[in-house]
């Protein structure tokens, strides 16, 4: 590890700037509170103190955490996060980590490819997501049943749509919590780092064929 | 039925008159038509302007597929449809025998040409505004002229610039919709496609600021149009439609800036999407993979869905640390009591008031003496020169506001007795000093 004269860590310079005192306390606990940041909304300043930053705090993240600070996408529509998932040696204790439910997680993939893969660009209904989720896609629907609504998904009733549509609300809410969405009401709007839920599961999607090889 | 009841026009009942409709509004084949005609004099194609029955008749024809040109009939039944059209589209003169279009043709095929051509000239828009805004600046003088350039200026330019703004949207939902994975799907290059609607869409950008620099003039219009100061309730009722006219203006322009700004960055995936082509179907069948083969466990209450264990769950962040916060409760606590402002004393003005409630005691008593004296030597001599008494107080005690409180309280008591009596002698004058009182004389009886 690199040492200045003083004998301090050199990475950690970054803490004497007049912007660290104004913005590290609250975007460090945004961060670690899973939170997105990109050059959007109210979180343009922290973005910019993450870019500014970037190779001081990169260094910092996994020398005091074990996590690693990462910027996916870049050009002009990137966006900032802690890496949980590469920390095997991670200093966070195990209680305080959270992982986000695999049903929301399957949600995130669904209304991805909805709006990417089959070009909803302006998709910005929740009801119309929920209602798309729910009928457009005769192929997801038993396992949807049978792992959303938990139920056994041979009667088809009312309740279990409705308890589709209740996982899908609740994922979204998440989504916004994480910074991935704007969320008012009926509205909702995906931010750039909800490329984050496809980035995730990259290395599983591409290798899908050989997963599936393997319960045949 | 009143006069004012007589003139008001029924537009939906009057076109849904059983012939009307279908004279306003032609069926396809007369439309066509109708088309070639317009286009046939905007090219200069007939003399005049004006064509013949065999014109129309041939256009007809060039309609229709040979089969149903082989019934004997077309000709009549196509002369029925010149007649329908003759109520509102074209106009029959019989010296010449030839058909000119009516005013209403001509509006209809022109608004149809322009919707469908967009023909985009923020340019224009630029003039009308700046016009508009001098024609109003004209008008602003007298009501009537006012409501010329509502009715007349305004309402000429309306359309058009209307019309504008209609364009770009309708643009930005032709290129989402080329996106859609079916129009995708289909095109033999789907990533030129991309390319060429991620172009467009900046084209239309393009546009849209142009447009809003075009329509700056309105704001000052608005701005005008605010400041109009009139008690003519229709002048009023204009003023506000015709702002809000503008302030929609205005912010259909801000919501296509905010539309392309969501659109963009999306595109831009998209293009990340489509250097795998192979991805999007992977990502379905990562989809149904995880449907298929996710178990639920029940983990406490719930059941959980738990992936298989190819794929490893989000780990996303920390769980919120809980910071406990000392807040000191303020009923248990009460804020300490204020200190008590002490005055200091004014010892001067005390004594001075002392002094003065001092004299005013003393004087009450110096009074009681004197009226008691008075009345003594009332009961002694059965009669008393009040008005000397007076003098000799005044003289005594050198205050004249003991000398008068006295003579009074005497003249007081003796009124309310019945043994007493006043006499005042008004021709008798007692003088002192300066001082003029009439002889007053109490006496008992």
């Amino acid at each position: 590890m690199e040492h200045d004269s003083d004998g301090t860590l050199d990475f950690l310079r970054f803490q004497t700037e007049p912007d660290a005192q104004a913005y590290f306390g609250e975007v460090d606990y945004f961060l670690k509170d899973g939170i997105h940041i990109q050059e959007y909304g109210d979180q343009i300043p922290y973005y910019r103190f993450l870019k500014k930053h970037k190779p001081h705090l990169e260094q910092y993240y996994p020398y005091f955490y074990g996590i690693h600070l990462k910027e996916e996408n870049l050009e002009a529509d990137s966006y900032f996060f802690l890496d949980f998932n590469t920390a095997s040696r991670g200093k966070i204790p195990w209680t305080y980590r959270d992982t986000l439910k695999n049903e929301y997680a399957i949600i995130g993939i669904i209304t991805y490819k909805i709006i990417f893969y089959e070009g909803n660009l302006e998709l910005n209904s929740i009801s119309k997501l929920q209602e798309m989720i729910r009928n457009d896609y005769e192929e997801y629907k038993e396992g949807l049943i049978r792992l959303l609504a938990q139920s056994s998904g041979d009667i088809k009733i009312d309740d279990d749509d409705e308890r589709i549509d209740a996982v899908v609300l609740n994922a979204l809410k998440n989504f916004k919590r994480l910074g991935w969405m704007d969320l008012d009401q009926d509205y909702f709007e995906p931010r750039t780092s909800f490329n984050r839920i496809n980035s995730v599961y990259e290395k599983q999607i591409k290798d899908i064929d050989q997963i599936i090889a393997n319960y045949q | 039925m009143n006069e004012e009841e007589e003139n008001i026009f029924n537009f939906e009942q009057e076109a849904s008159k059983p012939h009307t409709y279908r004279a306003l509004f032609p069926d396809e084949r007369e439309g066509i038509v109708i088309i070639h005609l317009y286009e046939g004099i905007v090219n200069g194609r007939y003399e005049n302007n004006r064509f013949t029955g065999e014109d129309i008749h041939r256009l007809f024809e060039a309609t229709m597929t040979a089969n149903q040109k082989e019934t004997t009939y077309v000709k009549s039944y196509n002369k029925d449809r010149i007649k329908t059209l003759q109520k509102f589209f074209l106009s029959y003169d019989e010296e010449t025998r030839t058909y000119s279009f009516q005013e209403y043709g001509l509006n209809f095929c022109k608004i149809a040409k322009e919707t469908l051509e967009g023909s985009f000239k923020p340019t224009r828009i630029q003039i009308i505004c700046s016009s508009l805004k001098m024609q109003l600046d004209a008008a602003l003088g007298s009501e009537k002229t006012l409501k010329d350039w509502f009715e007349i200026h305004f309402e000429h330019y309306h359309p058009t610039l209307k019309k504008h703004i209609d364009f770009l949207d309708r643009q930005i939902d032709e290129s989402v919709t080329k996106l859609r994975k079916d129009t995708l799907a289909q095109h033999l290059n789907p990533l030129q496609l991309l390319r060429n609607v991620s172009d467009d869409l900046k084209e239309v950008q393009r546009k849209n600021e142009d447009l809003r620099n075009a329509f700056t003039e309105t704001n000052s219009i608005s701005l005008m149009l605010t400041e109009i100061d009139s008690d003519n309730r229709e002048i009023l009722n204009l003023i506000e439609s015709k702002v809000q006219f503008f302030d929609s203006v205005q912010s259909r322009l801000r919501s296509t800036d905010r539309r392309l700004d969501k659109i963009q960055p999306k595109i831009k995936q998209l293009f990340a999407a489509f250097r795998n082509p192979e991805y999007s179907a992977q990502t379905d069948r990562f989809i149904r993979f995880l449907l298929k083969y996710a178990t639920l466990e029940r983990v406490s209450n719930y059941k959980q869905v738990i992936f298989p264990k190819e794929v490893p769950e989000v780990l996303l962040k920390f769980k919120r640390p809980k910071y406990i916060l000392f807040d000191r409760d303020k009923d248990l606590f009460p804020t300490r009591s204020k200190l008590r402002k002490e005055y200091e004393p004014d010892l001067g003005a005390e004594k001075e008031n002392q002094v003065i409630l001092d004299k005013a005691f003393d004087d009450y008593e110096t009074i009681e003496d004197w009226v008691n004296l008075i009345l003594a030597e009332l009961r002694k001599s059965k009669q008393v020169n009040l008005s000397e008494i007076y003098f000799k107080i005044l003289e005594e005690s050198a205050d004249f506001s003991i000398a008068t409180k006295a003579f009074f309280n005497v003249i007081d008591l003796c009124y309310s007795k019945e043994q007493y009596d006043i006499k005042i002698d008004k021709t008798n004058l007692v003088k002192k000093e300066g001082l003029i009182i009439w002889n007053t004389i109490a006496t008992e009886h």
